[in-house]
């Protein structure tokens, strides 16, 4: 590519050696803990009192929405914010008294933070001179660092020339140059478009597998969680509400704000009563059954989309099968897939996804049977304090 | 397009008068410097060369001229390393009375300057420091601050933080961080304040007046002793010579500013 190329963020075409698997820059990914962590400000928490174990050369995330303390807690593994209680250690070393510059861990901020007075060769040299390499072995890494984000030609530019995305780039080359043992990134494409988005959300995921680092990766966008992470953590007011895979927490949210935050669901509200193999929770005056029990009656039950099914009102359910009477209000169609939403008899919404190929004939307006399988309903004790978040 | 309109036609007369009464007055003085006569007549009726090389051939303006240069530049170094250091505590600490602090340093502003002299002068006679070169360069040193705060303030606030967090994690500690982030950023700012503590420094006269000694004069003190002892045309060139020192001075330096913007 020449100089005078400007395609602002062309694909390139994958680099000849993608899929050998190895990158001069791989290494060792470090073991990251944290034990009853909190951050304080007064009387508010911004971080109150978490646990969590990052496994060497996974990818973390940490999901949720802003104020959640999921910065804050990058920020503290960072070294830029002290904890008020707690302890964090890497690979078994206590760290929480070692200043940010003598961490060793790579950081990619959401505004790229590129040093605007030098080029992109030398924003990727600094931590390598801090480190005192040597001219020649600099060169090399450069090289390797700048292949890695498929910016070779770009090295003696200044950052303001370059697009967001290619700048984010950049900023990922520079944090992984000296191989730090974990990556950690702050809403890295937060400030790009869509389509840029997906693509560098796919080659960071790339990154990650070819350099073995610990990622850890802090987003608002359950999307990017879902495509990216090995496990999620999900954040709410300070504390983590369940740390798991994606398939864990989407099928099994241990929490109704994780029910919420992560994908779309119905959920029905009502009071639980034990029975034989389970729970049965009263619906609009009619009994829905879960697997499920929990502690106390005050309880919601969550049904992913794709669980649900429309019938005609006169569908009569099979044994092991829930049922409510609904009202369409909506479709939404999407190609691949079709939404249609529903407003039960006590006014509470619906969501139902039918995919390509198997639509029922419904039409907004239609009385229609509301069905699912007594085993996908999620019972969860309710917490009223999710709807506020939500609406 | 543009169309002919009084109101336009009159704010460019306007403009125009304003700028000519600002800059005549100095102008005035450079014909003067060349005049044949040994008075300050204008216009001049005769040219010539002879009041210059009457200052450089007279040991007493030379030396009042090392002694200016000599204090100015001692003063741009010392004052533009403290307002720097100034700058930097006053937009980063957390303390109480920030705000006092910021005031005490630009009070020699607005304070003024006779009050000042006289001040300096009761202290500086009883530490034994007038008409010495450290009681120049502290002197002035105190005025010129705040016009090396002011710049340097404005450009670390305009100075994105997140970089010096980038460049810790990068692994640069606070001094390396300074020295290759920061200062390399609000570089103009402390520019433009070095350059505002040399000319400071270069024409003050009134603190200079009272600290002077016979054996220790800056050349505006020189230039205030002989236009009221003599009507020397001298005074004119060394004059004419301060302007276009100055002026050169703060051409290149904003030359050198919109390079380094357009680097950027």
């Amino acid at each position: 590519m020449s100089s005078s190329a400007i395609s602002p963020d062309a694909r390139p075409a994958p680099a000849p050696d993608a899929g050998s698997g190895r990158n001069d820059l791989a290494g060792r990914g470090a073991r990251i803990e944290l034990t009853g962590l909190s951050r304080r400000y007064g009387d508010f928490a911004a971080v109150d009192d978490i646990s969590l174990v990052v496994e060497p050369g996974e990818f973390m995330t940490l999901l949720g929405p802003s104020g959640s303390g999921k910065t804050t807690t990058l920020n503290i593994i960072a070294g830029f914010v002290s904890p008020t209680a707690g302890s964090l250690k890497v690979d078994g070393a206590a760290i929480e008294s070692t200043p940010a510059h003598k961490r060793d861990m790579g950081v990619v901020f959401q505004h790229y933070a590129l040093f605007p007075h030098l080029t992109v060769a030398e924003n990727i040299a600094y931590p390598l001179k801090r480190r005192g390499i040597g001219k020649a072995r600099r060169a090399e890494l450069i090289r390797a660092a700048l292949d890695t984000v498929h910016l070779g030609e770009y090295g003696h530019r200044y950052p303001r020339e370059l697009s967001g995305g290619q700048q984010q780039r950049v900023a990922v080359a520079r944090a992984i140059v000296y191989g730090p043992r974990v990556l950690l990134m702050d809403e890295p494409l937060g400030a790009l478009d869509k389509k840029l988005r997906d693509w560098l959300q796919l080659e960071i995921k790339r990154i990650h597998a070819e350099l073995g680092t610990t990622f850890v990766y802090v987003t608002h966008d359950q999307e990017e969680a879902l495509v990216l992470s090995d496990r999620i953590a999900v954040f709410n007011h300070g504390r983590i509400e369940q740390v798991g895979a994606a398939s864990e927490l989407y099928e099994r949210p241990a929490t109704l704000f994780v029910a919420k935050f992560l994908g779309e669901s119905t959920v029905l509200r009502g009071e639980a009563t034990r029975t034989g193999d389970g729970s049965a929770v009263g619906v609009c005056a009619r009994a829905i059954h879960t697997p499920g029990r929990i502690e106390g009656s005050r309880a919601a039950i969550v049904v992913r989309p794709e669980r649900l099914a429309v019938r005609p009102r006169d569908h009569r359910p099979e044994p092991g099968w829930n049922a409510l009477p609904a009202t369409v209000t909506g479709e939404i169609y999407l190609g691949s897939s079709r939404k249609l939403e529903l407003a039960l008899p006590d006014g509470s919404p619906a969501l139902v996804r039918e995919q390509a190929g198997m639509l029922s004939d419904t039409r907004e307006g239609d009385e229609v049977t509301l069905t699912w399988r007594a085993g996908d309903s999620v019972l969860l004790p309710d917490d009223p304090d999710v709807e506020a978040v939500f609406t | 397009m543009r169309t002919f309109s009084w109101g336009r036609a009159l704010m460019w007369a306007l403009c125009a008068l304003v700028g000519a009464w600002l800059v005549v007055p100095v102008l005035v003085v450079i014909p003067l410097s060349f005049t044949g006569k040994p008075s300050l007549k204008f216009p001049p009726d005769s040219w010539s060369t002879r009041w210059y090389a009457n200052f450089f051939g007279d040991t007493a303006w030379m030396s009042a001229l090392w002694t200016s240069l000599q204090v100015a530049l001692l003063v741009t170094v010392v004052a533009t390393a403290l307002g720097t250091a100034a700058a930097l505590g006053l937009t980063r600490a957390r303390v109480r009375g920030l705000g006092a602090a910021q005031g005490t340093m630009l009070a020699p502003m607005i304070v003024p300057g006779v009050v000042l002299a006289i001040g300096t002068y009761s202290v500086f006679l009883k530490l034994q420091l007038v008409g010495s070169l450290a009681g120049f360069v502290m002197a002035h040193t105190v005025l010129a601050l705040p016009f090396v705060v002011i710049p340097i303030t404005a450009s670390l606030r305009g100075f994105d933080r997140r970089l010096e967090s980038a460049a810790a994690s990068l692994g640069a500690g606070g001094w390396t961080t300074f020295r290759t982030v920061t200062l390399p950023l609000v570089a103009p700012g402390v520019a433009s304040g070095a350059l505002f503590a040399f000319v400071t420094s270069f024409d003050e006269v009134v603190v200079s007046l009272f600290i002077q000694s016979p054996y220790l004069q800056t050349l505006p003190v020189k230039m205030y002793a002989s236009v009221t002892r003599e009507t020397d045309p001298t005074i004119a060139a060394a004059a004419s010579m301060i302007i276009v020192l100055t002026t050169t001075l703060v051409f290149a330096a904003t030359f050198f500013v919109a390079r380094r913007s357009r680097v950027k």
